[in-house]
């Protein structure tokens, strides 16, 4: 058997592994474990909140930025018509 | 598969909870390889592959369809619970994986098992994430890009770790044979 031949065939082997015949029964079995319960989607996707709160500090901090831009090019002008 | 891991997701999150037997038989063969190869020389896949699914019902509410089939979310819980294991975990003695009953000749099959253990430990010896790279795409048939969403890394990344796993188990491999004498060697392969 050549090389490519053996190493498609331990790919192939090593692909699928089979568990204990009782494997889905234990899984199923700890689910009625006291503490195991399906965490709300409330609770378990605080990413979206956290995003829109920084995506909101962001937004406040550009136009602040923007603002003092603006409030130092008015300085310029100012002086300008002035002179 | 897709469309039925869906339907049944939301029939576990109606409350169903029997029907969560269902989507363990259909994944537990891809997650026990992945968990095994992704831990090698350890012993305790059955009891992480166990973990993992444990997690993936109490998360269920976090799968979303629309981002990734089933399967790349619960392989993506198994990378992340063996990385916890890797670093909580005491080591234990490496086993050797028994291979199937089979009625060639004796030597041959020695010869096959000798030289499958030997990809074995170069796959052990693979950096973590080319060998995650190697088990997510050649083993468990996922795209490059859902390699790269578990991996947290971009698909031209994921190519050049796939390439040089890849290139890393066929050179211990010609390796082997050429230090055995037992198999034909064949023309450098690339990709």
């Amino acid at each position: 058997m050549d090389t490519e031949a053996l190493f498609e065939k331990w790919r192939r082997d090593r692909a699928a592994v089979e568990p204990a015949a009782d494997f889905a029964d234990r899984v199923i079995q700890s689910l009625d474990a006291p503490q195991v319960e399906p965490i709300a989607e409330s609770v378990t996707q605080p990413r979206g909140v956290r995003r829109l709160v920084q995506a909101t500090v962001c937004a406040a901090a550009l136009l602040a930025a923007l603002f003092r831009v603006v409030e130092l090019l008015s300085l310029f002008a100012t002086s300008q018509i002035e002179n | 598969m897709h469309d039925e891991d869906d339907q049944t997701v939301r029939q576990v999150l109606a409350g169903d909870r029997e029907m969560f037997r269902s989507l363990v038989t259909r994944h537990q063969s891809a997650v026990c390889a992945t968990i095994r190869a992704l831990r090698a020389g350890f012993d305790d896949w059955e009891d992480l592959a166990q973990e993992v699914f444990l997690k993936a019902f109490q998360h269920l509410a976090r799968f979303d369809s629309g981002k990734g089939s089933f399967r790349t979310w619960l392989l993506a819980i198994a990378r992340n619970h063996c990385r916890s294991a890797d670093q909580r975990r005491v080591v234990f003695p490496a086993v050797t994986i028994a291979e199937p009953a089979d009625h060639r000749s004796p030597d041959r099959l020695a010869a096959e098992a000798e030289l499958f253990a030997r990809l074995d430990t170069a796959l052990a010896a693979l950096p973590e994430e080319q060998r995650l790279v190697f088990v997510l795409i050649e083993m468990q048939g996922l795209s490059h890009q859902e390699a790269a969403d578990i991996a947290e890394t971009n698909v031209g990344t994921v190519k050049s770790r796939l390439f040089r796993a890849k290139e890393w188990l066929r050179e211990s491999l010609r390796a082997d044979a050429v230090t055995t004498g037992r198999v034909k060697l064949q023309p450098h392969q690339t990709g």
